[in-house]
């Protein structure tokens, strides 16, 4: 019998925040991630997304899948169909993270003042005023009858690679040899149960625990990436998010699934986009089946730049080990590019090392419990440790009865090259491989998870940047005592569509107040498409005439789009104005 | 750019390219080596085939159906590029094309035939938006290519694509473009 404990099965970040990459957030909270719901062996356990980077050349595709999971390392088990024997290798957290923060979507706000707006920051000089809204939006050996191919070890994983040429011998295995396949995978697993297939599962090793567990990559013959997603339904939650990169020539496509253009008058521009998640999620709803993806990003893989992997990055390996004593080891680390930066902190940048560089050195120079108990952050502690072993120690020496500074430096140094320095710089050189990235989003509840979605390329088709402009224009003339808040303004989105905040937009400040982009029953997406392997793409749904004339109607109702009050005299003003400017909307979408 | 200086640019440029077109030489006239597409048994070997023949669609690994095909090289030796697509004969419309392989043929393909050890598998299924893929013929087009991109061979073959009858319903789910 099956043991239906944790699955595991790729799994991603679906929010901003998640999205945001470890490096701006605490470890504990990055792992925190909701993924997976234990203990019940009857229920499946759920995983909150996918993220993946499929790297395309000379016929053979290299997958870096990130593994997020938040259950016991016990409870860690992980399935994966494959065309071939995949050659296996460890791969890097940073890899998403840096993804992630250089093609996420942004929505960004131009603000112009006519009249004599007291808030124009131009009257202030240089910074104050207006709220910034540059921050990152959206999201946010076989023997007898044993199916057993290969089984080996890598990092903390135990791998094994079974034919799955049926069914059952396979999953027998499986659980006779501790690797727990989620409850429900004997209802889906069929689809890729076929002569000359091969089921990869993966597990944790004894002693290693869930904060070890790190990427992969997987490299196998095949003409075009895809992604089982069947074999996910049964672990997922609604809505889960499923983010692709593809690297190649060219711009890549969701070969058999739609693709949408969301409608970015729905895009909450006030505040940077922060519903970008949902209006992806009720766009590609719109389309039958619900199988649509939009493109993020489509462009230059130099985007990525040399961030992974810049000239001289982690040193030398005999360098490091041979520093012997612990305050020199971590100073290593931190003059050789192994924290990153970001976020805020007292001196305005927040040294951060990823879940996997602190899982390993917490092995060997573990955090004092007090340290950790006054709030002092593992990424705190060893950024700063010459001084915590130095002077805070010499302060404060009841805080170290547990100190264990005792370490084989060698020993150290291999396992964070082997885990670390290896993979990143691999992560790098795939980056740099491929001319062309395209990134890619969609939601999937578990029903809606029935084909798996492959991905192919169009040299025909137009770059699509992750940077989106918006026009904010405050009419301060129309009103007297006018803030940023209660000025009527316009804003013109990207693709064209009008905004008419009569009694300014101060009213999306409110969590409570109704938002106009929320109030105005409009279609979420602006085209949907079909985008094939040459030539331009094929509207499937062009809607940007319901859009104009849902934000026309808006407008005419209330003086705004706003439905949450009475028209205001400066909102009407502020539509006579509007006619006067004979403002358009430019039907053309910002490819 | 105002919108009508964008349109007015890309129809000039629409008009330069097309008149670059026409002057081109007609490279296939020019071609140096050659290649044969024929079929393979349990992925080995190589086969003639006759245009239009039925061919039945493989399980792939991951859920796929594809076609295996079997080209020979002649004429050509070293890191050449192959270049793979296919059409619809029907309507024309392009169903598949595959990334570029690089291939290192050696130096007795100079002279005389030569093929790999294993045929090639076209991905067909699941089939793009849309689209049915059996029970119609497709012309698979392969070209070898230079380093300079230039032509070295061309052929094409038309095949008929068959659901296999043991996971029919499955094959119509995958390669009906639903």
């Amino acid at each position: 019998m099956l043991r239906t404990l944790s699955p595991l099965l790729l799994s991603f970040a679906v929010s901003s925040a998640a999205l945001a990459a470890w490096h701006f957030q605490a470890p504990q909270e990055a792992e925190a991630c909701g993924c997976f719901v234990p203990p019940d062996p009857t229920v499946p356990i759920v995983q909150a997304g996918e993220r993946i980077l499929f790297g395309m050349k000379d016929g053979e595709v290299t997958a870096h899948i990130q593994v997020q999971y938040a259950g016991a390392a016990a409870d860690f088990g992980w399935l994966l169909p494959m065309p071939s024997v995949p050659e296996m290798e460890l791969g890097s957290d940073e890899l998403f993270a840096q993804l992630t923060a250089q093609t996420q979507p942004k929505y960004r706000l131009d603000r112009e003042y006519l009249g004599n707006c007291p808030f124009d920051p131009s009257r202030f000089g240089q910074g104050g005023g207006a709220p910034s809204n540059d921050s990152a939006g959206g999201e946010s050996g076989e023997g007898g009858g044993s199916p057993l191919v290969l089984r080996d070890t890598l990092g903390p994983y135990d791998y094994a690679v079974l034919r799955a040429d049926a069914k059952q011998p396979m999953l027998d295995w499986l659980d006779d040899n501790g690797f727990f396949v989620p409850a429900g995978t004997e209802d889906v697993v069929d689809t890729y149960i076929k002569p000359g297939a091969f089921f990869l599962a993966l597990k944790l090793q004894s002693g290693e625990d869930a904060g070890d567990i790190q990427p992969i990559v997987l490299k196998y013959q095949s003409d075009l990436p895809m992604i089982p997603i069947i074999l996910t339904s049964v672990a997922a939650d609604p809505d889960m998010g499923v983010q692709v990169w593809v690297l190649g020539d060219d711009r890549a496509i969701p070969r058999n699934y739609h693709h949408t253009r969301i409608n970015d008058a729905a895009i909450d521009w006030i505040n940077a986009g922060a519903n970008y998640a949902q209006v992806v999620t009720d766009a590609v709803d719109e389309i039958e089946g619900h199988h649509s993806f939009v493109t993020e990003y489509a462009g230059p893989s130099s985007i990525m730049g040399e961030i992974l992997d810049y000239q001289g990055r982690f040193g030398q390996e005999a360098m490091l080990a041979g520093n012997t004593g612990a305050v020199e080891f971590v100073q290593y680390l931190n003059n050789n590019g192994f924290p990153l930066f970001g976020g805020q902190g007292p001196n305005g940048f927040n040294p951060t090392f990823s879940p996997l560089i602190l899982n390993i050195l917490q092995a060997s120079l573990p955090v004092p419990a007090a340290l950790l108990e006054q709030g002092i952050t593992p990424s705190d502690y060893y950024w700063s440790i010459q001084y915590y072993l130095g002077t805070y120690r010499q302060e404060n020496p009841e805080q170290f009865v547990d100190l264990d500074v005792e370490f084989v430096a060698a020993d150290l140094a291999r396992d964070l090259f082997e885990r670390v320095v290896k993979p990143t710089l691999a992560a790098g050189s795939i980056i740099r491989d491929h001319d062309y990235l395209t990134r890619l989003f969609t939601t999937l509840s578990p029903n809606e998870m029935t084909k798996d979605p492959v991905f192919s390329f169009n040299p025909d088709l137009y770059d699509v940047s992750n940077i989106h402009s918006g026009k904010l224009v405050y009419h301060c003339q129309l009103r007297n005592n006018a803030t940023a808040e209660n000025t009527p303004a316009v804003l013109t989105t990207e693709q064209g569509f009008k905004i008419v905040y009569g009694d300014g937009v101060g009213e999306t400040d409110s969590p409570d107040a109704p938002k106009p982009w929320s109030t105005v029953f409009m279609p979420q997406s602006s085209y949907q498409e079909i985008l094939r392997e040459e030539g331009e793409p094929e509207v499937v749904a062009d809607n940007t005439d319901e859009i104009q004339s849902a934000l026309n109607e808006a407008r005419g109702d209330s003086g705004g789009c706003s439905t949450g009050g009475s028209s205001s005299g400066a909102g009407a003003l502020l539509l006579l104005a509007l006619a006067f400017l004979g403002l358009n909307r430019r039907k053309e979408d910002q490819a | 750019m105002p919108f009508r200086l964008a349109t007015a640019s890309l129809a000039l440029t629409l008009s330069l390219a097309g008149a670059c077109e026409m002057e081109e030489p007609e490279e296939e006239l020019m071609l140096s080596a050659e290649i044969e597409m024929g079929l393979s048994v349990d992925g080995e070997g190589f086969y003639p085939t006759e245009q239009g023949s039925d061919q039945v669609l493989e399980y792939g690994a991951q859920g796929g159906m594809h076609l295996q095909i079997m080209p020979r090289f002649r004429g050509a030796s070293g890191v050449v590029y192959l270049e793979r697509s296919a059409r619809l004969v029907d309507d024309g419309t392009l169903v598949l094309r595959s990334p570029t392989m690089v291939l290192d043929l050696p130096a007795d393909a100079d002279e005389s035939w030569w093929h790999q050890p294993f045929a090639l598998t076209n991905f067909m299924c699941p089939t793009p938006v849309g689209i049915k893929l059996y029970d119609r013929e497709v012309e698979f087009t392969y070209e070898l290519r230079d380093k300079n991109d230039k032509l070295l061979a061309k052929d094409s073959l038309i095949l008929m694509p068959r659901c296999p009858s043991e996971v029919e319903e499955f094959c119509h789910d995958v390669c009906s473009g639903n």
